[in-house]
């Protein structure tokens, strides 16, 4: 190494009078080699610039830029595409189907059938329990006639079954 | 108007640009995500402004300039500690150029110095002694007089010879 050369670029290097050509030339010469004693910590120096200058954005950093700007135009188009799409299927077109529900207006026609198929299905169920509690008046009955106010419960509970029997379908009650 | 030729160029000059981005914006805020969020903010101005910078100025002058000044901002609202460390993680070197220990430890004291001086002389370091931009260029990002980089890189420099050959 020259060192009087180093020392010379150096002090210019020190005054902000060297060129970026010089600057490369006095890294290569500091960190090539053997640097002697006094001018080791120069050395540390560039070697310092030229370690940050390996500074590499991270990775996974990369990948997720990599999505940043090349997709969220296309994907904010897509986002605002379905959400008027959505707005659309659900804009109620009034002339077409309007069922009550609950006393509730309700425009889709499956949901509002399902609705009422499920109602149905709630009150055949709790006939279910009302003919058993039939069968059992009915044991109630042989075991004595002196009962005669229950067997005249017993007689509207069978009205009732024969009244729900003729009420119509869920799909009758909703067209 | 948007073209793919547009976003093309736009991902091309950003993956040059990010690895300088990202050290300059980490030596300023010490912290990896406030590096990353500054250049997802600079990254969605340039986008924004792409058609006119591509015809206009220089790009990159524009990007660390942008860079900057978010940095600032940042430091603004949430100073550093004089001489605060940079994230052991996220100093992500590809390659490790030391011969010894005892250099390493060198290496990592000088990073101390140059962390510990006024935030403008270290952009001015960080800009022509790591990046190697030319001085109109330093001048063009920091919006100074080339003579004032000139007399401004003079004082840091300095300032870190007189710490180096005080130890």
């Amino acid at each position: 190494m020259d060192e009087q050369k180093v020392k010379a670029l150096l002090e210019r290097y020190f005054d902000g009078a060297t060129s970026l050509a010089e600057e490369q030339e006095l890294r290569r010469l500091l960190t090539e080699g053997d640097a002697p004693a006094s001018l080791k910590p120069y050395a540390s120096l560039f070697a310092f610039y030229a370690t940050e200058r390996a500074v590499s954005y991270p990775a996974a950093a990369r990948a997720g830029r990599a999505i940043g700007v090349r997709w969220w135009i296309p994907a904010a188009l897509a986002a605002g595409v379905a959400l008027l799409i959505t707005v659309k299927a659900l804009t109620p077109t009034h002339s077409a189907y309007t069922y009550y529900v609950n006393g509730r207006r309700v425009y889709d026609k499956e949901a509002a059938t399902a609705q009422a198929a499920a109602k149905l299905q709630m009150l055949a169920a709790s006939m279910q329990h009302a003919k058993a509690g039939m069968a059992s008046l009915e044991k109630l009955n042989e075991v004595g006639r002196y009962l005669e106010p229950l067997d005249k419960v017993r007689q509207t509970l069978l009205q009732v079954d024969h009244v729900i029997s003729l009420a119509p379908t869920a799909e009758q009650s909703i067209h | 108007m948007y073209t793919r030729m547009n976003e093309t160029g736009f991902s091309q000059t950003m993956a040059q640009l990010r690895p300088k981005m990202y050290r300059f914006a980490l030596a300023l805020v010490r912290r990896h995500d406030e590096a990353e969020d500054a250049i997802q903010d600079v990254s969605a101005s340039l986008w924004r402004r792409w058609a006119e910078l591509d015809a206009v100025r220089s790009v990159e002058a524009y990007a660390m300039s942008a860079v900057k000044n978010r940095c600032l901002d940042y430091l603004r609202s949430a100073p550093v500690k004089i001489g605060e460390a940079i994230q052991p993680f996220h100093a992500v070197h590809e390659q490790t150029p030391y011969a010894s220990v005892e250099q390493a430890d060198m290496v990592a004291w000088v990073g101390k110095l140059v962390a510990a001086l006024p935030v403008q002389q270290q952009m001015l370091i960080r800009l022509r002694d790591v990046e190697g931009y030319e001085l109109s260029e330093v001048a063009e990002i920091l919006d100074m007089s080339e003579g004032a980089v000139r007399t401004g890189l003079s004082r840091a420099r300095q300032r870190i010879r007189e710490k180096l050959l005080k130890q």
